[in-house]
C-alpha cells in the first residue's frame, strides 16, 4: 500500500515539480531561521548569526538535488533535463537540424510507404472475421466432381464452393452499362458472414440450375443506378439480356473479391469448368491436415473414377467393396482420362490474391531498406562530425564529473530526438505517397486493366495504427544505431589528457579521416549501396525500355478504341454494322471496324484448326464456337481465332504481308476466307505456300486468303503465338459471340483520336437512346496499360536509387566540405611550405576518391550476387547486363568526383598567411 | 558507497520514526539534535540525508508535515507520525530485529 502511494506520488511530483520546489525552498528557508535563533540563543548577533547557520545548514544546493531524487524518478527528470538541453542545442544550429531531419525524412518516410503498402496487400488478411482461415485449393484446378466429394466427405473444409468475376451488361434501366460482378456459390458468400442491409444473402438453394436467377447487389449500384429504390427487393433486372431478380442489397463498404464487384449471383458449376475450390477452415483443423485430407480424398476418387468403379458412399460405414485397381471393371461409368496431378494442398485465400505482386513488393521493400541505411550512415557521419566540434564541451563536462554513461545518453536523446522528428516528417511524406498512389490507381483509363494489376487491394492500403507503430520503431531504432556509435565513440577519450591539447592539431599525414577511421568505413558503405540500387534500377529501368520499344505488330498512336453496351433484343451484329457504317462517315477516319476481342484485353481460347475436314461427327460442327467458359483452357498449339470486322484489322494499322485482306468480295457461304497470322504460315502447319490452301475447323472449311504480320496478343512480353482471323460478316455467327453482348470497335484516325469521341457518342445514341459507349481508350493507353507493373516497380526502384545516390555524394561533399573547413591552418601551412595547390588539392581529394572507388568495387560485387532475385521483372536482359553494371558505376563515379571537386575548391584559394591565423 | 547508503536508508527511516513516535512532533532541526543528543554525537545527519529520508516517509503515509510556529514565532514545518506509521514502525522494527539476529547468529557462531 505504501509503495503504490509513494509510486504514484513520485509520479505526481515528475509531472508537477514546481509545488514541491516550493514546499521545500519554503521548508530549507524555515529550517535557517530555526539555526539563526539557535546561534542567537548561543550569543552571536545578526549578521554572524545567519552566516553561521548558513555554513551550518551546509550544501543546500546538493540537498535539494537528493530531495527532487527521492520525490520524483531519477531518470525521468534526467530524460526531461537532456531533451530540454538537446532542444535548446539543436535550434542552435538550424542547419545541421534541417538536413539531418530531412535526410531521415526521406529514409522513413520511404520505408513507412512501401511498409503501408506491404503490410495492406501481403499482411493483412482479407478484412472478413476469421479471413485468416479462408482456403483455396492449389495444385491442380477441380471440377465440379472434385466439389461434390470434398463437400460430402470432407471433415476439415466448409463452405465449399467457388467464385469467379465477369463482366455483363446492365440493361432495361435507363442507358445500357457494363458492369463487374461476381458468380459465387452461396455457402462462400455466407463465410464472409456479411449481413445485408436488405432482403437476404444468396443461398444454397440458388445454386440448382432454374433457381439461379437472383442476385445481389452492392450499396454502391443500389445508389447510383436504382436510385437508393427501397423496394428493390424483388424487382428484376437484366444482366446480359437475362432477367435476374434482385433478392437483396449489400451494406455499405460490403467488397468481395475487390471494390469493382456490383453483384453477387449464383455460381452453378458446369461439367467443363475448372477452377479452384474456395472454403473455409472449420475449428480446428489447419492448413496442413486439411492438405492432408484434400489430396487423399480427391486422390482416391479420381482412381476410382479412372478406374471406372462407383464412387465410395459418403461417409463413413460399411459399403460395397472398392473397385479393384487396374481397371478390370470398366464401362460402369465413363471413360475419363484424367491425369492425376501432382499433390494437392490448401493454402491461405488471399495468397493467390497477391501471388503476382509478392516478389516485386519484397524486393522493393528490401531496396528502401538500403535507403534507410544509408541515410542513417549519413546521419551518422554527420552526428560524427558535428560531434569534433563539440569535444571541448563534453570533456569539460566529463571533468566536472559527469559519468560516461550520463554524457552518452545526453548525445543519444539528442540523436534520438532528431529521428523523431525525422520519424514524425517522414510519416507526413508517406502519408502524402500513399495518396498520391491511390490517386494515380484511381486515375487510370482502362480499371480493368490498370492498377490493380499493379498492387492489388490498392484500395486497402494506408497510413493506420500498424504502419505508425512500425514508423515510430524505426525511427527508435535509427535514433539508437546513429547517436549510439558516435557517443560511444566520442565520450571514451581522456578527459584530462584531451583538455590540454588544441583542438584543431595537426597531425602526420593530412587525412580527412584522421582519428576516423570510421568515418571512412562509413563512405564505402555508403557508396556500396548506392550503386547496388543504382544497378537494379538500372536493370529495371532498361527492361521497362526495351518492353516499351516492342513492336506490337499494330499502331498504337491515333487509334481510337471503345466497346458499347448494348440492349437486349438487339442484333449486336447489325447495330455495330451501322454504327461503323456510321462512323466511317466521320471526318478524319481512315478505318474502322469491331471484333470479338482486342489485343491485350482478354483470355482467348485456342481453336482445333486442321487440313482435313473432321466430319459432321466432330465436336466443332459449324463455325464458330462460343467463347470458352471461365477456367476452360485449351490446347495451347492450336491457333487461337479471331472474329472481326472487314476493316478492324486496317483500323488497327495491322499489315497484311501477303495475299489480301477481306474484301466484299470474299463469299458468304463456305469456304469462308481466312487471314493466318506470320506464325502460322511459318510453322509449316498449314505447308509452304500457305495463301490459297483449305482447312478445316470440325465441319467448316476454310480458303486462307492471306497472311498478317504478328500482333502481341497477351502482352507486350509474350512472343506471338499462331493466329487466324474470319470476317464475322460472312460467316453467319450471332449475337451469342459477343461476351456481354458486346463487340470491341476501333478506329483509325488522322488527328487526335480523342477529338472523335463526342462525334461517336452522338452516332451511339442515335442508333439507339438506350445505348453509350464505354471503356473508351486510345491504343497506346491500353498498351501503356498492359506493362504498368514493370513501369511502376522500374519507377519506384529508380525513384529510391536516385535518393541513395544523392544522399552519398552529398555525405562525401559534406565530409570533404567539413575536412576543409576545419583543416584550413593546417592547408595554409602546408601551402606556406611550399605545397602547390594541385598537391594540397590531391591530399584533400585523393582518400576520398580511393574511398569510393572501394565503396563502387564493393557495390559492383555485391550487385553481382544480388541482382538475380530481380529475374522474373527484367526483360530482355540478364540480372548481369554488362551496359549496366558499366554505366551505372561510372555515373555515381562522376558524382562523386563532381562533388568531391566542388568541395575541396575552397581549398585552393586559401591564402596562407590568413589560415596560419585561424583558429 | 552506495550499499552502505542502502542499509543506513532502511534504518534511518525507523530511527525517524521512533524518535517521532518517542518525541512527538518535531520539526527538521530539532529532529537531527535530538538525535544527535540521543547518540552521544554518534549519529550526525546532514540535510542531504535528513530531507530525503523524512520526503520518503511522507510519501509512504508513515509521517504527516504541518506548518506550525515554534517558540521563538518562526514558521517551522513539524512532522509527527502516522497511524500508518506506528503500525509500519512495528512492523519493520520486528523484521530488522530478526534480520539483525540471523545476520549476528551467521556471524557469531561457527558453522
Amino acid at each position: 500500500m505504501a509503495t503504490v502511494r509513494r509510486f504514484l506520488l513520485r509520479l505526481l511530483h515528475f509531472l508537477q515539480p514546481h509545488r514541491a520546489e516550493s514546499e521545500l525552498e519554503r521548508e530549507l528557508a524555515a529550517h535557517l531561521g530555526v539555526l539563526e535563533d539557535e546561534y542567537t540563543r548561543r550569543g552571536l548577533t545578526g549578521d554572524d548569526a545567519r552566516v553561521a547557520a548558513r555554513r551550518a545548514l551546509g550544501g543546500v544546493a546538493q540537498a535539494k538535488e537528493l530531495h527532487r531524487d527521492a520525490r520524483s524518478f531519477r531518470w525521468l527528470n534526467d530524460l526531461r533535463q537532456d531533451t530540454r538541453f538537446a532542444v535548446r542545442a539543436l535550434q542552435r544550429a538550424p542547419g545541421f537540424t534541417a538536413v539531418v531531419v530531412g535526410t531521415l525524412a526521406l529514409g522513413i518516410g520511404a520505408n513507412t510507404a512501401i511498409f503501408s503498402v506491404v503490410h495492406a496487400v501481403l499482411l493483412r488478411s482479407l478484412p472478413f472475421p476469421g479471413a485468416d482461415r479462408f482456403i483455396e485449393t492449389s495444385g491442380a484446378p477441380m471440377t465440379f466432381q472434385d466439389l461434390e466429394v470434398l463437400r460430402s466427405r470432407s471433415r476439415t473444409l466448409s463452405n465449399l464452393g467457388s467464385y469467379h468475376m465477369e463482366t455483363v451488361t446492365l440493361s432495361g434501366r435507363g442507358e445500357a452499362a457494363f458492369l463487374s460482378g461476381v458468380r459465387i456459390s452461396p455457402p462462400v458468400m455466407a463465410m464472409l458472414e456479411a449481413t445485408p442491409l436488405m432482403g437476404r444473402l444468396l443461398q444454397p438453394r440458388d445454386e440448382s440450375p432454374g433457381l439461379d436467377q437472383v442476385a445481389v447487389i452492392s450499396y454502391s449500384m443500389w445508389q447510383r443506378r436504382f436510385a437508393a429504390d427501397a423496394a428493390i427487393v424483388g424487382k428484376t433486372i437484366a444482366l446480359d439480356g437475362i432477367q435476374y431478380e434482385v433478392v437483396g442489397v449489400m451494406r455499405p463498404g460490403f467488397e468481395f473479391p475487390n471494390a469493382d464487384a456490383e453483384f453477387w449471383t449464383p455460381f452453378v458449376w458446369g461439367p467443363r469448368i475448372r477452377l479452384a475450390i474456395v472454403g473455409r477452415l472449420t475449428p480446428g483443423a489447419s492448413f496442413l491436415t486439411a492438405s492432408t485430407e484434400v489430396d487423399e480424398l480427391l486422390r482416391q476418387a479420381r482412381e476410382n473414377r479412372r478406374s471406372g468403379g462407383p464412387p465410395p458412399p459418403p461417409g463413413p460405414g460399411p459399403g460395397p467393396p472398392p473397385p479393384p485397381s487396374g481397371g478390370a471393371a470398366r464401362g460402369a461409368g465413363p471413360v475419363r482420362s484424367e491425369p492425376i496431378p501432382a499433390r494437392l494442398f490448401v493454402v491461405p485465400l488471399h495468397a493467390e490474391l497477391i501471388a503476382g505482386a509478392k516478389t516485386p513488393l519484397v524486393i522493393l521493400s528490401a531496396a528502401v531498406g538500403f535507403v534507410l541505411l544509408i541515410a542513417c550512415v549519413n546521419v551518422g557521419g554527420l552526428l560524427l562530425a558535428r560531434g569534433i566540434r563539440r569535444e571541448r564541451e563534453i570533456w569539460i563536462r566529463m571533468a566536472l564529473g559527469a559519468g560516461r554513461g550520463r554524457v552518452v545518453r545526453q548525445l543519444v536523446t539528442e540523436s534520438m530526438l532528431l529521428t523523431l522528428v525525422g520519424g514524425f516528417a517522414g510519416v507526413w511524406l508517406a502519408v502524402t505517397g500513399v495518396r498520391w498512389l491511390r490517386v494515380f490507381g484511381a486515375a487510370m483509363p482502362r480499371q480493368d486493366l490498370g492498377a490493380s494489376s499493379v498492387v492489388p487491394r490498392l484500395d486497402e492500403v494506408g497510413v493506420d495504427a500498424t504502419v505508425l507503430l512500425f514508423a515510430l520503431g524505426v525511427s527508435l531504432v535509427a535514433g539508437l544505431a546513429c547517436g549510439l556509435v558516435p557517443a560511444w565513440w566520442q565520450s571514451r577519450v581522456d578527459a584530462r589528457g584531451e583538455l590540454a591539447r588544441e583542438t584543431s592539431a595537426t597531425a602526420p599525414g593530412f587525412n580527412v579521416f584522421h582519428r576516423s577511421r570510421g568515418r571512412a568505413l562509413l563512405v564505402v558503405v555508403q557508396i556500396g549501396l548506392a550503386v547496388v540500387l543504382l544497378l537494379g534500377s538500372g536493370l529495371l529501368i532498361r527492361s521497362v525500355l526495351k518492353l516499351s520499344s516492342v513492336d506490337p505488330g499494330y499502331a498504337t498512336t491515333r487509334v481510337l478504341t471503345f466497346q458499347v453496351a448494348l440492349p437486349p433484343n438487339r442484333s449486336a451484329l447489325r447495330l455495330s454494322q451501322e454504327l461503323i457504317a456510321h462512323v466511317r462517315e466521320l471526318p478524319g477516319v481512315r478505318a474502322a471496324g469491331y471484333a470479338q476481342h482486342l489485343p491485350l484485353t482478354r483470355n482467348l481460347g485456342h481453336i482445333p484448326l486442321s487440313t482435313r475436314s473432321q466430319g459432321p461427327q466432330s465436336r466443332f460442327a459449324s463455325p464458330p464456337p462460343p467463347p470458352p467458359p471461365p477456367g476452360v483452357a485449351g490446347r495451347p498449339d492450336f491457333p487461337v481465332l479471331h472474329l472481326v470486322s472487314r476493316d478492324f484489322l486496317s483500323a488497327l494499322g495491322v499489315n497484311v504481308a501477303e495475299g489480301r485482306g477481306f474484301s466484299d468480295a470474299d463469299p458468304v457461304g463456305q469456304p469462308h476466307s481466312l487471314l493466318i497470322n506470320r506464325t502460322l504460315a511459318r510453322s509449316g502447319f498449314v505447308g509452304d505456300h500457305p495463301i490459297g490452301t483449305r482447312v478445316y475447323t470440325g465441319a467448316a472449311s476454310w480458303d486462307i486468303i492471306g497472311i498478317v504480320e504478328d500482333v502481341r496478343e497477351t502482352g507486350l512480353a509474350d512472343p506471338p503465338g499462331p493466329e487466324i482471323f474470319a470476317n464475322l460478316e460472312r460467316t453467319g455467327v450471332d449475337s451469342t459471340l459477343f461476351e456481354h453482348s458486346s463487340p470491341y470497335f476501333a478506329v483509325r484516325t488522322d488527328g487526335s483520336p480523342t477529338a472523335l469521341v463526342p462525334a461517336i457518342r452522338d452516332i451511339v445514341r442515335q442508333l439507339d437512346p438506350q445505348m453509350a459507349p464505354d471503356r473508351i481508350a486510345t491504343m497506346d493507353e491500353i498498351v501503356s496499360n498492359s506493362i504498368l507493373q514493370p513501369r511502376f516497380y522500374a519507377g519506384m526502384f529508380g525513384l529510391f536509387a536516385f535518393i541513395a545516390g544523392t544522399l552519398a555524394v552529398v555525405g562525401i561533399y559534406g565530409g570533404i566540405a567539413f575536412a576543409v573547413s576545419s583543416r584550413t591552418r593546417e592547408i595554409g601551412i602546408r601551402m606556406a611550405l611550399g605545397a602547390s595547390k594541385y598537391q594540397v588539392f590531391r591530399a584533400i581529394v585523393g582518400d576520398v576518391l580511393v574511398l569510393a572507388a572501394v565503396g563502387i568495387a564493393a557495390g559492383v560485387a555485391g550487385g553481382a550476387l544480388l541482382t538475380r532475385y530481380l529475374q522474373q521483372m527484367l526483360f530482355g536482359l540478364t540480372p548481369l547486363d554488362p551496359a549496366v553494371f558499366i554505366a551505372m558505376p561510372l555515373v555515381l563515379a562522376g558524382a562523386v568526383l563532381g562533388a568531391a571537386f566542388l568541395s575541396a575548391r575552397p581549398a585552393l584559394s586559401v591564402a596562407p598567411l590568413a589560415a596560419l591565423r585561424h583558429e | 558507497m552506495s550499499s552502505e547508503v542502502e542499509l543506513l536508508q532502511g534504518a534511518l527511516d525507523l530511527i525517524l520514526l521512533r524518535a517521532l513516535e518517542a518525541m512527538g512532533p518535531q520539526h527538521a532541526y530539532s529532529l537531527a539534535a535530538r538525535l544527535e543528543q540521543v547518540s552521544k554525537s554518534r549519529l550526525t545527519l546532514n540535510q542531504g540525508t535528513l530531507y530525503p529520508a523524512l520526503v520518503r516517509l511522507e510519501q509512504n503515509g508513515w509521517i504527516k508535515g504541518s506548518w506550525r510556529r515554534t517558540e521563538n514565532n518562526r514558521e517551522a514545518k513539524y512532522y509527527s507520525i502516522t497511524k500508518a506509521g506506528t503500525r509500519a514502525l512495528a512492523r519493520e522494527t520486528e523484521r530488522w530485529r530478526r534480520l539483525a539476529g540471523f545476520v549476528d547468529a551467521l556471524l557469531l557462531h561457527e558453522p
